[in-house]
C-alpha cells in the first residue's frame, strides 16, 4: 500500500524519523526513539556547520516514506535546527523539535521525546492508504562489496530489473560516478540530448579530477581484489551493467528531485572548492543516502561478497551473484543471482525476479534488512553546489 | 564437475571464472558462438580472469567489450590474469601489486 502525503507525494513506508543534529545529541535520539516500531534515527554528527549535509537532512526528512520527524539537538550547535524544521516542515508533514538545552538534559529530553514520538506515530496510523503503481515508484541501483561475480550476475539482473521499471513510466537513478570509469562512450550513447551528453561528460570528468587529487579511484583494493577485480576500469565495467539499457533524461546532483518520468544519473562528487572538500561513495551507506535524497523510494543493491546493511528511510532489496556468498549469508539477502554463475536461471529470469520482489516490498513486504532491524545512514561533510539548470553547471 | 568460465563480449581476450579452477585443468569457455577450451596454467578462483588470447606487454586486457587495463608481462592463454600482471591504465596510485 501506498501512503499518501500532505503534499499529494505518495511513499511505500509510514516511518517517523528522529534526526539529531550534532554528535552531542545522537544518543539522546537514539534512546527517544528505542524500541518504538517504525521508528528511526538518523543525522549528522559535525559541529561546523555543512550546507550540504543540511540539504541531505532536509530532503530525507521530506521524502515521502516519512510521516513525521522529530528533530533532537543541543542548541549550541553549527548546523540551524530551526531552519532544518522549516525546510522538512515545506513538505506539510508534522515537525517537532526539541534541544537539550531548553529541555533540560538527557532525562528530560528523553522523556520529552517519547511522548512527542508517540504523539507523530499516533498521526502516522491516521495517513490515508491507497494502492501504489509500479509508475509511482522512484528505484535507485548500487552496488556494494563487489567481486568478480557482481559483472556476470547480479548487476546485469539489476540492469534488467531496471529496464523492466523504466518499461512502466516510472523514474529511475544511479549515482558513484567515481566507478563509472572508462564507460564514457557507453553512458554518453544514451544520453536523450546534447545538453544531457554535456552533462554526463562533465561529470565524469570532475570524477577523474577529483580521484587524481585525491590519489584514490573507487575503492579498489582489498576485498574486490581478492573478489577478482583487478582495476577500476573493470569494476566500472561490471557496476555500469546496473544502470540497464534506458536512455538517460538528465544529470541530477545531491537532493534533486526529478519530476519527469525517465533514468537519471546522480553526480554525488564534491565539487571544486578551492581545495576538493568531502569524499564520494566513502561507504555504502552515504551512497544510500544520496539516492534517497533525490527521492528513491527503494533500492536495488547488488552484493558479491554479501552486504548486511539496511538504509534509513528505504527498503533495499539486496542481490547477491556469488553462489558461496549466498550460501553462507542468505538470511541477509533477498534475491539469490548466483543461479546465473551456476548456469540454473539466466540473468532475464532472474531480472524479472528482483522486479516481482521490489513490487511486492513496495506493497508491505518486508526485506531482509528491514527484518533484521539494519537501517544504517551515513551523514557527513562535503561541498556540493544544489542543483543548477545549466549545462554544464560552471 | 566441467571447470567453466565466461567470456561476455565477443572481442575480449579473458575469461571469468564461474567455479574455482585447479591447475593443469581444462577450462570449457562459455559466451561465443564457438566454444573455447583451454588449459589453465595457474590456480584461478571463482570471479577472477584467465586468459583466453595470447596478450603482449602493453597490451590493452579487454572484457566486456572495454579495456580494463594493460598486461605488465606477457600473459600466455591459460595464465591468471590480476594485478601481478594487469595494471589499471586511469589509476596510478593504487594499481602496484603486493608482491611487486
Amino acid at each position: 500500500m501506498g501512503y499518501r502525503r500532505e503534499n499529494g507525494e505518495i511513499g511505500i513506508r509510514n516511518y517517523v524519523e528522529v534526526i539529531y543534529t550534532v554528535l552531542c545529541s545522537s544518543k539522546v535520539a537514539q534512546d527517544i526513539a528505542a524500541g518504538y516500531k517504525n521508528v528511526q534515527v538518523f543525522g549528522f554528527p559535525g559541529c561546523y556547520e555543512n550546507e550540504y549535509a543540511l540539504r541531505l537532512m532536509a530532503a530525507l526528512g521530506k521524502h515521502p516514506n516519512v510521516a513525521a520527524v522529530l528533530i533532537v539537538g543541543m542548541g549550541c550547535e553549527g548546523t540551524e535546527i530551526n531552519l532544518l524544521g522549516q525546510m522538512i516542515s515545506e513538505s506539510g508533514k508534522p515537525v517537532k523539535i526539541l534541544k537539550i538545552h531548553e529541555c533540560g538534559g538527557t532525562a528530560a529530553t528523553i522523556n520529552s521525546g517519547r511522548r512527542a514520538v508517540e504523539s507523530l506515530l499516533d498521526y502516522a496510523r491516521h495517513v490515508p492508504q491507497e494502492p501504489i503503481s509500479p509508475s509511482n515508484l522512484i528505484l535507485g541501483v548500487k552496488c556494494g562489496g563487489s567481486d568478480g561475480t557482481s559483472g556476470l550476475a547480479a548487476n546485469p539482473a539489476v540492469g534488467r530489473a531496471l529496464d523492466l521499471h523504466m518499461e512502466t513510466g516510472g523514474m529511475g537513478m544511479f549515482e558513484e560516478i567515481l566507478e563509472l570509469m572508462g564507460c564514457d562512450a557507453f553512458l554518453v550513447d544514451r544520453a536523450i540530448n546534447e545538453m544531457v551528453a554535456g552533462k554526463i561528460r562533465s561529470a565524469l570528468d570532475k570524477a577523474k579530477k577529483w580521484s587524481l587529487r585525491t590519489k584514490q579511484f573507487g575503492i579498489v583494493a582489498g576485498s574486490y581484489r581478492d573478489g577478482g577485480l583487478t582495476t577500476i576500469e573493470e569494476k566500472s565495467a561490471g557496476g555500469y551493467l546496473k544502470t540497464g539499457t534506458h536512455p538517460i533524461r538528465d544529470v541530477i546532483k545531491v537532493a534533486e528531485k526529478p519530476s519527469e518520468s525517465g533514468l537519471y544519473m546522480m553526480d554525488s562528487v564534491p565539487d571544486d572548492f578551492d581545495v576538493i572538500f568531502g569524499y564520494s561513495n566513502p561507504n555504502d551507506s552515504e551512497g544510500f543516502g544520496n539516492l534517497v535524497s533525490g527521492g528513491c523510494h527503494a533500492i536495488m543493491f547488488t552484493t558479491g561478497w554479501g552486504s548486511v546493511i539496511g538504509s534509513v528511510v528505504v527498503p533495499l532489496v539486496k542481490v547477491c551473484g556469488n553462489p558461496k556468498t549466498y550460501k553462507k549469508l542468505s538470511e541477509d539477502i533477498d534475491i539469490d543471482a548466483g543461479t546465473i554463475i551456476e548456469g540454473k536461471e539466466t540473468i532475464d529470469h532472474v531480472g524479472l525476479k528482483i522486479y516481482e520482489k521490489v513490487i511486492s516490498v513496495a506493497r508491505g513486504e518486508r526485506t531482509k534488512a528491514e527484518t533484521l532491524g539494519h537501517e544504517e545512514h551515513y551523514i557527513f561533510y562535503k561541498y556540493q553546489s544544489p542543483a543548477c539548470k545549466e549545462n554544464p553547471c560552471s | 564437475m566441467d571447470q567453466i568460465a565466461f567470456k561476455v563480449n565477443q572481442n575480449d581476450n579473458v575469461a571469468t571464472a564461474l567455479t574455482d579452477i585447479g591447475a593443469g585443468q581444462t577450462v570449457i569457455i562459455r559466451g561465443d558462438r564457438e566454444i573455447q577450451k583451454v588449459l589453465a596454467k595457474n590456480e584461478i578462483p571463482l570471479g577472477h580472469k584467465i586468459a583466453i588470447h595470447r596478450i603482449r606487454a602493453g597490451g590493452d586486457i579487454t572484457k566486456s567489450g572495454l579495456p580494463i587495463g594493460r598486461a605488465t608481462k606477457d600473459i600466455e592463454i591459460g595464465l591468471w590474469v590480476h594485478v601481478h600482471n594487469l595494471a589499471s591504465k586511469i589509476d596510478i596510485a593504487t594499481d602496484r601489486s603486493d608482491n611487486d
